[in-house]
């Protein structure tokens, strides 16, 4: 199957919030190769290339991943703490992106090796902007080992 | 046992083994050569709680024999009922450890589920907001050209409602995790901290700010009640031409009195009841902005520092906000 390379898995329950963050990734030319995922369980499956997402090639990971913490089923820090067990997905930049604001979450999300955590601003301006500064930071001047 | 009312008045009585009801005591007592006895009330508090029994072949008990036996039953008495209250004290106390213990318990449920509560507000209230503030704006955004003035009014009307509930539902838990929060207790030098706020919020403002004493209390959370009270000052004086805002304090019996006082909006003291509640307000929000909490988190402060609020205004004159906490020692 000749798939074109997925840069950023966006893994959020939340509708709008989805469409709100491809909205602002589109305005800079990085929603193109964005995958959505609904919950903590589809995320996984997706990045160690599991139920129906038996047939991608794990040799190449997402540039990124936008991860909300309040996911059905499993939630974002089971995923988050999954991801950076493992030798072959630890290297993927992983960006929590959430509404919660507990002092709590943030420090599991760093003990766990969160790549950086973000509290989604309830304006919109400044949302749109938070996300087009984190596609542009990940994708364009981040380096992640080939 | 003899007559009970007699025992009960203080009488001892004396007792034929032979005309009490057959049964194994009975049998003992004769067994042991016991033919008549004599029994001394215990009385302690007015009320017979027992009696002392001691007897043998006869029924001649000796006025010195009867003697000791009284002042032997009037001793038992009295260290009965001690036993007793010492024993009604202990079963008090266990069962005080025993309410104390549940109550904790039951509290320790109810901030657990407070905590849930505030986390899920922080988390679950604000998702819709965003959605309401996001599409609003992108209503605007992509419909630009068929939208009348009217229209992108009504939008504006909609964010600005989204942002302002973002705000009181911050405030909201910015007051919440107050209570949580463990304060520290330590020195803090009131004038550096006081004039470090003021330096930050004045802008092109002017504050005074005389020498303060020194108080124990937690840093942070004290920083917090001179960051809401002076920007009060400066927020409410903001419209006039010569708006002053001035720090002071003064020392009182075993208390600090710290001031900030402004000659802005001031108010009626007819509602300075109300100017420490949560979501109370005494102005509208067109006419100052907020949200209603900034004082509830200064009484909230000053109140775990053992202080005092109070506040004195004047409508048009200025208002004067004052707290008080115990003096170093």
């Amino acid at each position: 199957m000749a798939e074109e390379q997925v840069e950023i898995l966006l893994a959020e329950d939340n509708a709008e919030d989805a469409e709100m963050t491809m909205r602002a990734l589109r305005r800079n030319n990085l929603a193109n190769q964005l995958h959505w995922v609904k919950d903590g369980a589809e995320a996984l499956d997706y990045l160690f290339c599991r139920g129906p997402y038996v047939g991608r090639d794990p040799s190449r990971p997402p540039k990124l991943v936008l991860l909300d913490i309040k996911m059905p089923k499993i939630d974002g820090i089971e995923v988050l703490r999954r991801l950076k067990q493992d030798d072959a997905t630890r290297a993927i930049p992983v960006v929590v992106m959430t509404s919660s604001n507990e002092e709590r979450d943030v420090l599991e999300s760093y003990r766990l090796g969160v790549n950086s955590y973000i509290v989604k601003p309830v304006q919109f301006d400044q949302f749109i902007e938070t996300v087009a500064k984190i596609g542009l930071y990940w994708l364009l001047t981040n380096r992640v080992p080939q | 046992m003899g007559d009970v009312q007699g025992l009960r008045r203080g009488e001892p009585q004396i007792v034929d083994v032979h005309a009490l009801p057959p049964g194994p005591e009975v049998d003992a007592l004769l067994a042991s050569g016991v033919r008549w006895y004599m029994a001394v009330p215990m009385i302690a508090g007015g009320e017979l709680i027992g009696a002392l029994s001691f007897g043998g072949e006869s029924a001649e008990f000796r006025r010195e024999q009867v003697n000791i036996a009284r002042e032997v039953a009037a001793q038992l008495a009295i260290a009965t009922a001690q036993t007793r209250l010492l024993e009604r004290v202990r079963a008090h106390a266990a069962e005080l450890e025993t309410r104390v213990q549940q109550r904790t318990a039951e509290l320790q449920i109810a901030n657990t589920e407070l905590e849930g509560f505030s986390y899920s507000v922080s988390h679950d209230l604000r998702a819709p907001l965003r959605a309401i503030d996001g599409y609003a704006r992108m209503l605007d955004e992509d419909y630009a050209s068929r939208l009348d003035d009217e229209a992108r009014r009504l939008i504006a009307v909609v964010r600005s409602n989204a942002r302002r509930m973002g705000q009181l539902i911050d405030d909201l838990l910015a007051f919440s995790r107050l209570g949580r929060q463990q304060a520290v207790s330590a020195p803090v030098d009131m004038t550096r901290l006081a004039r470090q706020v003021a330096d930050e919020l004045r802008g092109e403002r002017a504050v005074q700010c005389s020498p303060l004493p020194p108080v124990n209390g937690d840093n942070a959370l004290l920083r917090q009640v001179w960051i809401n009270l002076i920007g009060n000052a400066l927020k409410y004086s903001a419209k006039k031409p010569d708006a002053r805002v001035e720090i002071g304090a003064r020392e009182e019996v075993g208390d600090n009195v710290y001031w900030v006082r402004d000659n802005g909006a001031g108010f009626d003291m007819r509602y300075a009841g109300k100017l420490f509640g949560v979501f109370q307000r005494l102005h509208r929000a067109d006419e100052f902005e907020g949200t209603g909490v900034g004082l509830a988190i200064v009484q909230r402060v000053v109140a775990r520092h053992n202080g005092r609020v109070w506040a004195e205004g004047t409508p048009g004159e200025g208002a004067c906000f004052f707290f008080s906490l115990p003096a170093v020692s």
